[in-house]
């Protein structure tokens, strides 16, 4: 009897170091995850898009109250407006008629130049529009993932929303797409200050106003520059909006974004057929 | 008699998977693409509160293997390090397994000041963390303003959790 007391003692000793023993293993295991999500590693890859395939439907489904209340009210608010919103919609709809002509003609234009010169012009853009299904907003990360489909997007590929640069394609998840938006730590895109050519990069720091560094000590800059991206090192086609100098204090220069990423819906992923440079840096 | 069976066994898995599935679904509804106002550019983590909650209140439901899940779970879903939510909740945790029996039975209050103290450690340590990981330091105020979400939000998490357990678990509590 004693001994089997003994015995059961030991037995449970055994399991509490057990225990103990797992919490550790378990703390260097994501430790070792950290490192190999710092190497890219493709297990973590499959990891994640077998994971985004079974929770993103559900998020779906646990957003859509929310999301069939907020309709509702915004249907309602609308209703409210609706007279002026029709004013204002034609009004701007003749202006744009106007505009629309003014385009047509520098088109025409701009192509009898271009044959003059004979100037080559870049690859055609192709372009997916997508819907946004989940967002990451926190102190550690801000990314969304978008629904693509059986369409197939590349890792760099630039991501607009209303005509202006948001972030990029991080990795496909089978019918999903992570982006990185432009305000994540991990986020540092080429960019010029438009009237000035001043050149600099755009880095994210997880804060709601991404930061410029990289700029000349001695540059004028000021509150309401606009920001478009430069090209340089062929990531981001050139001239692209990004955003305008939100603040300058102390030599940290603040850029707000043109796109509200708080509101964001749909959003256009378009590959400029510059790719293949983003494999050439992860393989370096 | 079979049917008896069937139906116990229903009901028991059902319990048993009753406080995952909450952690879980609040740890989802992070991700959900809902516009929140100010509030949308830096959420609370309502995973953590999920894990402080259960691991208090029903720890022989809600072990080590359910925050492993929920850990990995998140790293799938999130752009940020993978393996650094898991390194949170088992921060949280191991916190939980030490200091649970100074908390548990005590009023709201304390239990509130328990969250706010233990998630301080949590997210700290997770800062710390990432700022290694990325070789930068992540800005503070984005922290604090997540942490104090994440404070003010858990009495609200904690009341519907405890409605939960209330409805469906209160028969075979230890």
């Amino acid at each position: 009897m004693k001994r089997r007391r003994s015995l059961f003692l030991h037995f449970n000793q055994l399991r509490v170091l057990l225990r103990k023993f797992a919490l550790v293993t378990l703390f260097i295991i994501s430790l070792i995850l950290m490192l190999m999500s710092k190497n890219q590693s493709i297990l973590l890859d499959y990891a994640s898009s077998g994971g985004s395939y079974v929770a993103m439907p559900v998020i779906q489904v646990l957003i859509w109250p929310a999301k069939m209340v907020t309709k509702g009210y915004e249907y309602l608010a609308n209703l409210w407006h609706i007279q002026q919103d029709n004013e204002a919609l034609r009004a701007e709809n003749e202006a744009l008629h106007k505009l629309q002509d003014k385009y047509d003609s520098l088109e025409i234009e701009n192509k009898l130049l271009s044959d003059l010169l004979n100037y080559v012009t870049l690859p055609q853009a192709g372009f997916i529009s997508a819907k946004m299904v989940a967002e990451e907003r926190g102190a550690f990360a801000h990314s969304i993932v978008a629904y693509v489909g059986d369409k197939q997007v590349n890792k760099g590929d630039v991501v607009l929303a209303n005509g202006s640069v948001v972030g990029r394609i991080d990795k496909q998840l089978q019918s999903y797409a992570k982006v990185i938006l432009l305000t994540d730590i991990s986020s540092n895109i080429p960019v010029i200050i438009e009237n000035t050519r001043i050149r600099g990069i755009l880095k994210g720091d997880n804060s709601q106003y991404p930061k410029l560094v990289f700029t000349p000590l001695d540059a004028e800059i000021s509150v309401g520059d606009r920001i478009v991206t430069s090209g340089v090192s062929g990531v981001f086609p050139a001239g692209l909006p990004i955003g305008y100098v939100h603040s300058i204090v102390k030599n940290e220069i603040k850029v707000r974004l043109f796109a509200s990423l708080e509101k964001l819906e749909y959003v256009k992923i378009v590959n400029y057929n510059i790719g293949g440079l983003l494999e050439d840096v992860d393989n370096d | 008699m079979i049917e008896d069976n069937w139906q116990d066994n229903a009901a028991s898995l059902f319990e048993r998977l009753l406080p995952i599935g909450t952690a879980v679904i609040l740890m989802l509804l992070t991700y959900a693409p809902i516009y929140l106002g100010v509030f949308n550019n830096v959420r609370a983590d309502l995973g953590l509160v999920a894990v402080y909650f259960w691991m208090l209140n029903r720890s022989d439901l809600f072990d080590l293997k359910s925050v492993v899940f929920m850990g990995l779970l998140d790293g799938t879903l999130s752009s940020s390090a993978f393996g650094l939510t898991l390194f949170s909740y088992l921060l949280m945790y191991v916190l939980m397994i030490n200091l649970r029996k100074f908390l548990n039975g005590r009023s709201f209050v304390v239990v509130w000041y328990g969250f706010i103290a233990l998630s301080l450690v949590v997210y700290l340590l997770k800062w710390m963390i990432a700022t290694v990981y990325y070789g930068q330091f992540l800005p503070m105020t984005s922290l604090m303003f997540s942490y104090f979400q994440c404070a003010a939000i858990y009495p609200l998490i904690s009341m519907l959790l405890a409605w939960i357990q209330n409805i469906f678990l209160q028969d075979d509590e230890l």
